[in-house]
């Protein structure tokens, strides 16, 4: 990474902005100071920035109304090709401000609707009970009389009422409807002797309703808000097809959304240049890589831009831009799931790419599976091109799947057949089945492991002695990294009650003593007083149970495997079991079982083999040598999604 | 026959208490791991190898189970010939890695869904989450080296 430092006159700041844009190679810093600020155009950024909120409240509210296309059509569309002229006349004309006032017009007549239309349908649920009342609400009351309307819990009703009626005679009660457990009643009742009522029905648990200022009889309310229903679903129907006429304009809706995208962040990254009247200076990270080319470029259009280039300084932290080779470029989405590497520190990308794909194809472990994986991942990657993140987790899916069918062939697994179903020319190739033998299987996945924390072990050595810690790189990693490779018989032998011969486990163990020794004596290196420097040493064995815990965890490696073999095996155990059925039936269901059982097992497992290898990666790899926490490079370029804009030649 | 009863008894808790932990475990993590989702989805592939990393107990469990079906195979007698005491001995030799397996899951996947937290709020530090969590699991590694140098001393004879 290079600090690139621009200096130029103020007439060509907007060119060198494009240019800059164009080349997508430059994360711009800020270097504004304040007599800078108060030169920056903020109003023409925002006035940009509402348009273009207008243009996606806009595409927001027209997604549900746009014709559906199908995925294989979305796929094989490319982008919008536009010219600069037409997105000039799109924007000069107000076209986005025209079409936000029609959708906000549509929206609210829809939501005025819609609400108006739920307010109906709850008054004509709340009387429906009451329709049997012939009388109208406005004529409820007379000088002496009045109705009020209670809800009664149904078994309490009748007694209640009736013992109303004995005890207040010029009182009469009429039940409308028993529904949901309440009588819906209206009483006639004295004006005297409404509070009475009262009492005697909330003491039966009654709840009364009144319907203030309705007019007419229920039913005809009823009637009436139900012809209103018609009439909603029309307002409704109406502008749902005016939106739908708006959606066919949705393709230049997504061109002036790009457009007022790049005008945003043209306009809002001179928010970090330095200006002066006259002058304008612009700092940014610039890839070495790329510097003759952006040399050239500015050299190519501009005269008088002063250019000058350093790199990092100390205590800097640049942004972080990893490259690797083709083969090795899918793993970075491994490394960048879990941090980037600083600046000093080495991409751990191509080292742990092998074992990724190794432990991948282990854990995966069937043939079949890793073909099918391979496929789809072509098919996603050739059809419909994704990019960035995407297309390199496909890319590396499809390596995974090679990788998954050769190790499956070596381990016998192809969709869990049987192994003596194999054509002798296949049979001969494989190597170890681990079902038969798993305990081969979990000592070849020990060894692994072993070997992929020694190689951790190793990269940290190695950039010890690069960066001149001697000591530590020979105490603290090369003694280590001779120690657990002279432990590894041992423990075979002690702790999984492998076989070890004779000679070597003497000669194991006379290293062990020895080099334990020398790292009790070397562990305290860099403390004052022998009492500290024996404490240090002491407890620099306690590592000694991280590693072997470390090791144990690479069993995963032979779980995971397993369990992809044992649930193949069932899918077709089962599918057999089903092929009997008569009339056919039983073709039909069993090449269902196999579709979906192997297609759910073939999902699962990828999941699996992806998180556990990666997390063999993270935890017991990176943990021995690498730190993290780069920032990602982010340059200042064209984010056009939806659209292209080409030139027309004249 | 109730020698292999008790063999079948001691597999059977190591792989199904060692899972269940595990189940526990991934389970707590990954409905803290949703509840970031639903606020960020860009995040969703660290937090998933958080959610994975409580899994490992169900492994080591399945893992004993294949040490023990394994060591009672290398005894070559028939499955009605195995005494009760080696029956009662592979049991108690399942227990570690089952009870370690159990509890480390759960309160690994405690600290897993707390390290959705800490992503949620500064994802550049998932590392520091994971080790967080990978030192509730050593205790699992634990419990299985007791149940592997138990098994290894297990013999017909005793």
């Amino acid at each position: 990474m290079l600090k690139v430092h621009l200096l130029g006159h103020d007439s060509v700041r907007d060119e060198v902005k494009r240019f800059l844009r164009g080349l997508g190679a430059v994360e711009v810093t800020d270097v504004a100071l304040e007599r800078s600020e108060s030169l920056f155009d903020e109003e023409s950024v925002r006035e940009y920035e509402y348009r273009r909120e207008q243009v996606e409240s806009c595409l927001d509210f027209l997604e549900p109304y746009a014709e559906k296309r199908s995925f294989l059509e979305k796929a094989g569309v490319g982008p919008i090709v536009t010219t600069s002229d037409a997105l000039e006349e799109l924007d000069r004309s107000g076209f986005a401000q025209g079409i936000w006032k029609s959708c906000s017009g549509l929206e609210k007549r829809m939501r005025e609707a819609r609400d108006g239309y739920a307010r109906s349908r709850e008054l004509v649920h709340m009387l429906a009970p009451w329709a049997p009342i012939g009388v109208p609400f406005g004529s409820l009351s007379t000088n002496r009389f009045v109705v009020r309307f209670w809800t009664i819990p149904e078994r309490e009703a009748p007694g209640t009422l009736e013992a109303i009626e004995e005890a207040m005679p010029c009182t009469e009660a009429v039940i409308c409807a028993e529904e949901r457990g309440w009588a819906f009643a209206a009483v006639i009742v004295a004006k005297e002797e409404t509070e009475m009522l009262e009492e005697r029905l909330k003491a039966a648990g009654g709840v009364e309703h009144s319907f203030g200022d309705l007019s007419g009889t229920p039913s005809e309310i009823i009637e009436s808000e139900l012809a209103s229903h018609r009439s909603f679903e029309e307002i409704i129907k109406a502008a749902e097809g005016e939106a739908k006429e708006l959606a066919r304009e949705r393709d230049k809706l997504l061109v002036l959304l790009d457009h007022y995208t790049e005008r945003v962040g043209l306009g809002s990254i001179e928010k970090h240049f330095h200006r002066t009247e006259s002058t304008f200076v612009v700092e940014g990270w610039l890839r070495a890589a790329g510097r003759r080319a952006f040399e050239r470029g500015i050299r190519d259009r501009f005269e008088d831009i002063e250019l000058y280039f350093r790199p990092p300084e100390e205590g800097e932290e640049p942004p972080i831009d990893l490259v690797n080779r083709p083969l090795v470029n899918p793993c970075e989405f491994v490394t960048t799931l879990y941090g980037r590497p600083v600046y000093r520190e080495t991409d751990p990308t191509p080292l742990l790419a092998p074992f990724f794909i190794l432990f991948f194809a282990l854990c995966l472990t069937d043939a079949g599976y890793g073909l099918a994986l391979s496929a789809v991942s072509a098919i996603i990657l050739i059809r419909f091109k994704p990019s960035g993140g995407t297309a390199k987790l496909m890319r590396l899916l499809f390596i995974g799947g090679i990788a998954t069918a050769a190790v499956g062939i070596v381990t016998g697994g192809v969709f869990g057949i049987e192994t003596s179903q194999f054509p002798q020319a296949v049979r001969s190739l494989i190597l170890i089945n681990p079902l038969e033998e798993p305990m081969k299987m979990l000592n070849i996945a020990f060894l692994l492991g072993l070997s992929h924390m020694l190689f951790g072990m190793g990269i940290r050595m190695a950039s010890n002695f690069r960066a001149g810690l001697v000591a530590d790189a020979l105490f603290g990693d090369l003694l280590w990294i001779l120690f657990l490779v002279v432990l590894a018989p041992l423990g075979f032998s002690a702790i999984l009650g492998g076989y070890v011969p004779d000679h070597l486990f003497f000669w194991s163990k006379r290293a062990s003593v020895l080099l334990a020794a020398l790292i009790f004596l070397t562990g305290g290196r860099g403390e004052k007083g022998i009492a500290k420097r024996f404490f240090k040493g002491l407890i620099g064995f306690y590592d000694v149970v991280g590693y072997f815990g470390d090791v144990l965890s690479y069993a995963r490696l032979l779980a995971l495997g397993l369990a992809t073999s044992a649930i193949a095996l069932a899918v077709n155990g089962i599918a057999a079991m089903v092929k009997g059925l008569p009339f056919y039936t039983g073709y039909v269901a069993a090449a269902l079982i196999l579709v979906l059982g192997h297609g759910f097992n073939m999902a699962v497992n990828t999941l699996g083999a992806f998180v556990h290898s990666g997390r063999l990666q993270y935890l017991e790899f990176f943990s021995k040598f690498f730190t993290g926490g780069g920032r990602e490079f982010r340059p200042f370029r064209n984010e056009r999604r939806h659209s292209v804009v080409k030139e027309i030649e004249e | 026959m109730l020698g292999f009863m008790l063999v079948v008894l001691g597999a059977a808790l190591a792989a199904g208490l060692a899972g269940a932990g595990s189940a526990l475990g991934t389970g707590v993590a990954g409905q803290a791991a949703n509840g970031v989702v639903s606020e960020d989805p860009e995040k969703f592939g660290r937090l998933l190898v958080l959610q994975a990393l409580p899994g490992t107990q169900g492994i080591y469990g399945l893992v004993a189970l294949f040490m023990i079906i394994n060591r009672v195979a290398g005894w070559g007698v028939s499955l009605q010939e195995i005494p009760v005491s080696a029956g009662l001995e592979i049991l108690g030799a399942a227990l570690p890695v089952a009870i370690t397996g159990l509890v480390s899951g759960l309160y690994q996947g405690k600290v897993c869904a707390a390290a959705c937290s800490l992503v949620a709020k500064r994802p550049e530090e998932v590392g520091k989450g994971m080790v967080f969590g990978v030192v509730v699991e050593t205790y699992a590694v634990l419990g299985l080296l007791g149940t592997i140098l138990l098994l290894q001393r297990i013999s017909l004879g005793a």
